[in-house]
């Protein structure tokens, strides 16, 4: 079975967000990760490689440095990378870019993470099933695949959908499919010499014009640090405080 | 003249050398047995230390730390040294047809072979009550510990039967000399002479015939250790588990890392393992085990040792060639480490060095543990689930709690701190460490320490956000990638700086700078806040008065004190404030007990038996201290949270000093 693994390089979650100007979130000093839903999707991917067998292919766009990131997804086992160099951030432009290279490379699934911890969009698996024409299934918590079919539980809202479909599809997965192996250092060692192929696409036939711009929301409610040394003091202020803005 | 007959009414005697020289070959033959099973491991540089091994065997300094067995132990060993070199007199006296053993000389050789035979046969009565009076868990008894000391007591009793009968027929009139012989010479006084010369020689070949039988069994039973155990502590490295070995990671030939089959370990580690008594003074001494945690440092020893025997095809009296059937039999797959030894086990360490503090024979536990861990780690990828989240915090923000790495410096708000532009040589690295600068707690130790360097006019200097984690618990958990990482970047960042000394407030930052970063370039001279603050006292830099009684003890840290020595420092300041009462627990010094934290245990949840640092904590409540004073921010966070229902102040010997010198 062929799997691609959309992958997206985000911000760490403890990185310091600091805006430069003009309205540019600072690249400066930043760590970089792969967005933790990516991995739940790489994590599921080597699961049905395994199980019956396979190649698992990530597919990403970003700068050309997001190689560093993409290489840590192949030592956690994936068998080589294709990286879209793009500037690119908006996700009508990014699903236009993998839409073209996923279907010269030929797929029998397509597995992401559902959203992305940076924007928070949560779009590239839609509108690469439409580009694509194959179906979706979003949120998925659980897989359980045949050759030729694939059913799906999905969380939503207030129950659990079962969803079967046939193959070739996109499945974005939620947290709580899987836990994520840790790459053992024979497999980080094994990924230096893993291929990543970078591709440079100019030319998309509609051009899109999108600009982003970012400002930081100023938080017009007060936080409150209680001193944490003391967790039995600390619970007493709380539960304190909470009684005096009527809370509890 | 007073004197002895060899050979006295013995015919046969070449009968004998036969019968030594066929025990001999058995000795020799198991001997290189034992040695081809040191032969499976990998390759390791040892220095010999002979003069420190006699030192320690002649004076059983290690052995009587527990001074009822090692009592025993001495009577045994200094016995079996006196008779060895009495029969050697014989030989010389017999074999080069010298006449040694004349007149007072002979008297006394008489009485003192009577003497330490006695001592031999005390002391097996007294092993043989032990072994039976102890509790079972303690005792650890199987039939081979009772059949030796059978065996040893049958060899002496023998020789004093065979003493005694000589003594009864040939009625010398220097009997006294030979006390304990002239004892067992009164069981035969009603016998005819030819009876007891026909006796005298059913004991003198039943003694010589038991003494053959001892020397052909020691390769195969607990008596090897008289050649095993000599060599161990021989070859002994003081520094072994203090600094951890390095492994080389970019070696892309290789299949695995860390230890997961019993070839991965060193000769010496073989060695060591072959070494073990089960003795039990490593079980008696190890937090996780007296905490009722998965962990015994002498199971473990013992485990592995199955698995060399079992993969060098060996048995002996106490592990059987069945022992291995069951253990394959019971479906896993024999040769893995890990058909011997349960992971539970090896994560349930906290690295303290207790057990090799007390090790007699010097078995060197932590690293082989560690070994173990970087296999599961680094090879296997298995390892408890709450660590793969301290992993990625490590390596990501350089800091075991993930946050971000560039919020390491965030401690500094509203802090004087002095940063030096001196020359650099002069300039002090002050190293807060993980602890030091993010946690809310030993954020105050921090703060006090820079008080106490502003105030003593100290020139230092911060890395600030350039600082990452030193490594220890990354090292220590078996992940030594992530630990190669954060070095080679603090020690980039460290150079930059142009520094040549560190203070740091965490014995595991000092530990493993300056211990450990020399083996990848960085050479500090790392000194612990302790020592620096003794330093700036004695140079009359700080005030120690104060009108407050102050009830004090302190806890001393596994890191500072079992990995370097350092009891002195510490103690030498508390005692100069004024008003001061060190009250002091039963365990202190090198027999502190760990506050559980240590080996990475702060990161893995303590869900299996007690709590150690609550064991502690009961040590700390029978002293009447007020103040538990420690100098560790991972002893300071057990320590605390295990006495915060009780009225006691958990304090860092910075926090004490400053609060005093202001």
């Amino acid at each position: 079975m062929k799997i691609i693994v959309l992958v997206k390089e985000t911000f760490d979650t403890e990185a310091k967000i600091l805006l430069e100007s003009p309205n540019n979130i600072s690249q400066k000093d930043v760590k970089y990760i792969i967005n933790p839903y990516d991995e739940f999707a790489i994590e599921e991917a080597l699961r049905i490689v395994e199980k019956f067998g396979g190649e698992v292919i990530l597919c990403s766009v970003g700068r050309e440095d997001s190689q560093i990131t993409i290489r840590s997804g192949l030592a956690l086992g994936a068998d080589r990378a294709k990286l879209i160099v793009s500037g690119a951030t908006d996700s009508i432009t990014v699903s236009k870019f993998l839409a073209q290279s996923i279907s010269q490379e030929g797929f029998d699934l397509i597995l992401a993470g559902w959203v992305a911890i940076d924007d928070n969009n949560a779009q590239v698996p839609a509108r690469l099933s439409e580009l694509l024409q194959i179906p979706l299934v979003n949120v998925v918590i659980e897989i359980e695949i045949s050759e030729d079919k694939i059913i799906c539980r999905r969380d939503s809202d207030d129950k659990i959908e079962i969803v079967e479909t046939g193959l070739p599809a996109i499945i974005a997965v939620q947290r709580g499919i899987n836990e994520p192996r840790y790459p053992t250092v024979k497999n980080i060692l094994q990924a230096k010499k893993k291929k990543i192929e970078f591709l440079y696409m100019e030319k998309i036939k509609e051009k899109v014009n999108i600009n982003i711009s970012y400002d930081v929301i100023q938080s017009k409610r007060k936080g409150l640090l209680i001193d944490g040394s003391s967790p039995q003091k600390a619970v007493t202020i709380l539960v304190e405080k909470l009684k005096e803005a009527k809370v509890l | 003249m007073p004197s002895r007959e060899i050979y006295w009414n013995i015919s046969g005697q070449y009968f004998m050398y036969l019968m030594i020289l066929t025990a001999l070959g058995f000795f020799a033959h198991g001997v290189y047995k034992h040695y081809k099973l040191w032969c499976m491991g990998k390759k390791e540089n040892r220095k010999s230390n002979y003069i420190k091994f006699l030192g320690n065997i002649l004076s059983h300094r290690n052995i009587l730390k527990e001074s009822l067995p090692g009592f025993m132990h001495l009577l045994i060993f200094l016995g079996f040294i006196i008779l060895f070199l009495a029969t050697v007199i014989i030989g010389l006296e017999h074999y080069l047809h010298l006449e040694i053993l004349q007149g007072n000389f002979y008297l006394g050789y008489s009485l003192l072979t009577d003497f330490f035979g006695l001592a031999i046969i005390i002391g097996i009565g007294a092993a043989v009550l032990r072994r039976i009076v102890k509790p079972v868990t303690e005792a650890d008894n199987k039939p081979e510990d009772f059949i030796i000391l059978v065996l040893i007591a049958v060899i002496v009793i023998t020789g004093f039967i065979v003493e005694g009968l000589r003594l009864a027929i040939l009625d010398v009139n220097w009997q006294n000399w030979s006390p304990v012989g002239k004892g067992f010479s009164r069981m035969f006084l009603g016998f005819s002479e030819s009876a007891q010369k026909h006796l005298h020689l059913l004991f003198w070949w039943l003694h010589v015939f038991i003494v053959c039988v001892f020397i052909a069994l020691i390769p195969g039973s607990k008596l090897f250790h008289l050649i095993a155990a000599s060599l161990n502590q021989i070859l002994k490295n003081e520094q072994s588990g203090k600094v951890l070995n390095s492994l080389d990671l970019e070696d892309e030939n290789a299949e695995s890392f860390g230890t997961g089959e019993i070839n991965d370990f060193s000769w010496k580690q073989l060695l060591d393992l072959d070494a073990c008594t089960r003795c039990g003074r490593c079980q008696n001494n190890c937090p996780a085990y007296i905490a009722e945690k998965p962990l015994n440092p002498k199971e473990l020893t013992q485990d592995l040792k199955k698995a060399l025997f079992f993969a060098g095809n060996m048995s002996n009296l106490s592990i059987s060639r069945h022992h291995f059937f069951q253990e394959t039999a019971s479906g896993i797959e024999a040769g893995g480490l890990f058909n011997y030894v349960s992971p539970d086990e090896i994560w349930s360490c906290t690295t303290c060095l207790a057990c090799q503090e007390v090790c007699p024979i010097g078995v060197e536990h932590v690293q082989k543990i560690i070994d173990l861990r970087r296999y599961m780690v680094m090879t296997a990828g298995k390892f408890p689930k709450e660590l793969q989240t301290t992993f990625r915090n490590l390596d990501t923000n350089g800091n075991p709690w993930g946050i971000g790495w560039a919020s390491r410096a965030d401690w500094t708000e509203n802090i004087n701190i002095y940063q030096s532009k001196e020359p650099k040589e002069d300039v002090i690295l002050y190293w807060p460490g993980c602890f030091g600068s993010y946690d809310e707690r030993n954020k105050k130790v921090t703060k006090s320490f820079i008080e106490i360097l502003n105030a003593a006019e100290v020139k230092y200097k911060i890395l600030g956000n350039q600082e990452k984690c030193c490594g220890d618990s990354a090292r220590r958990l078996g992940n030594e990638l992530i630990f190669q990482m954060l070095v080679s970047e603090n020690i980039e960042n460290i150079k930059k700086m142009g520094i040549k000394k560190i203070v740091t407030q965490c014995p595991h930052c000092y530990n493993t700078l300056k211990n450990e970063y020399p083996q990848f370039g960085g050479d500090y001279e790392v000194v612990h806040h302790t020592q620096l603050i003794e330093e700036l006292i004695k140079e009359g830099k700080l005030s120690l008065e104060t009108n407050k009684e102050l009830k004090i003890t302190f806890h001393d840290p596994c890191y500072l004190g079992r990995y370097n020595n350092s009891y002195v420092p510490v103690r030498n300041l508390l005692t100069r404030i004024s008003n001061l009462s060190l009250l002091e627990m039963d365990n202190k010094m090198a027999d502190s007990f760990c506050c559980g934290a240590g080996g990475g245990q702060m990161w893995i949840e303590e869900n299996k038996g007690k709590r150690i640092s609550s064991i502690r904590s009961l040590e700390v409540e029978k002293t009447d201290a007020e103040i538990l004073c420690t100098a560790c921010p991972f002893c300071l966070t057990m320590l605390s949270d295990s006495l915060e229902e009780k009225n006691m102040a958990v304090l860092d010997v910075a926090e004490i000093i400053n609060g005093i010198n202001k």
